[in-house]
């Protein structure tokens, strides 16, 4: 399965889908969508302990994306 | 910025000699003597009010202004109405408060915000394991490899930047920080550090640089 975790002020929402479900992973990658033009980063991480890695693209088999807020300095 | 003990509110009246406080009004921290710009003015007036319309606002429900005031809190209750109005106190940051008769709102608020902290914590054990969990649950401290540094998130709030004989200070975090819990803005800083390193860079500020010693400190994911 999918997943997609959003940090917010619940502390994150979780979007799954099954990659081989097209309707699902349209709607995943609609959020996603939706998210990066909030101005959110997306990073991709395949197990644990894994680096986190930047993604360009909305990719349905990227295990799990974690999506992060915008960031600033203080 | 790391954990900082505010000032102890004294009355009606309270001064600062850090940026502490200010940092946690604004959500930037400079100076203790500080203006806002329009930069940062719906960060300040969003921390405030939790609801930003425009650099002037008038706030339709003081509840929430009151809640976000005192954050954790839960229990301030305006002064002037018949309520109880506590004294602050300091702690790691925030002002708390032990409750007084505390409205069922506010309870279920501070209910939320526990949910929250959890839900925060099992992501982040998520990531890092729970043998590494533990120890980032001791030390408050997480170790984050980036492409060019290394760095030290720790949980209250600041960055530590390790180059190869200096470390400094960042200042970088999640935009309107006080609406996420702790370990979110921690997930965050890692997913940054390891896969955007050149942006957090960008965005923070960067302080107290110092020669590096012998042996840092503890922090979980460090071998």
């Amino acid at each position: 399965m999918g997943e997609m975790r959003v940090l917010d002020s619940t502390g994150d929402t979780k979007v799954i889908w099954d990659p081989e479900n097209e309707d699902e992973t349209e709607a995943a990658e609609e959020q996603y969508d939706s998210l990066i033009k909030k101005g959110f980063k997306a990073f991709k991480v395949s197990k644990k302990g894994d680096k986190g890695k930047a993604m360009k693209e909305f990719d349905s088999d990227a295990g799990k994306i974690i999506m992060v807020p915008a960031m600033v300095g203080g | 910025m790391a954990s900082v003990t505010l000032d102890t509110y004294s009355g009606s009246t309270s001064t600062t000699g850090t940026n502490a406080i200010w940092d946690h009004w604004v959500d930037v921290c400079t100076t203790s003597l500080h203006t806002i710009d329009s930069t940062y003015a719906d960060i300040a007036w969003g921390n405030w009010n939790d609801t930003y319309t425009s650099t002037a606002t008038t706030s339709t429900n003081d509840e929430f202004v009151w809640y976000e005031w005192v954050q954790d809190a839960g229990v301030y209750q305006p002064a002037g109405r018949g309520r109880v109005h506590a004294t602050p106190v300091a702690h790691q940051g925030r002002i708390i408060r032990p409750s007084v008769n505390q409205p069922e709102r506010y309870r279920k608020l501070e209910e939320e915000r526990k949910k929250a902290a959890l839900k925060a914590r099992d992501l982040l054990m998520d990531l890092i394991g729970e043998d590494q969990m533990k120890l980032y649950e001791e030390t408050g401290r997480l170790y984050v490899k980036g492409n060019k540094f290394d760095y030290v998130v720790r949980r209250r709030g600041g960055v530590e930047k390790i180059a190869k004989d200096k470390v400094s200070d960042l200042c970088v975090h999640l935009s309107n920080k006080y609406k996420f819990p702790d370990e979110d803005n921690v997930v965050a800083l890692k997913m940054m550090l390891e896969g955007d390193e050149d942006e957090i860079l960008r965005l923070a500020n960067e302080s107290y640089i110092r020669d590096r010693p012998s042996a840092l400190g503890r922090a979980a994911c460090m071998n």
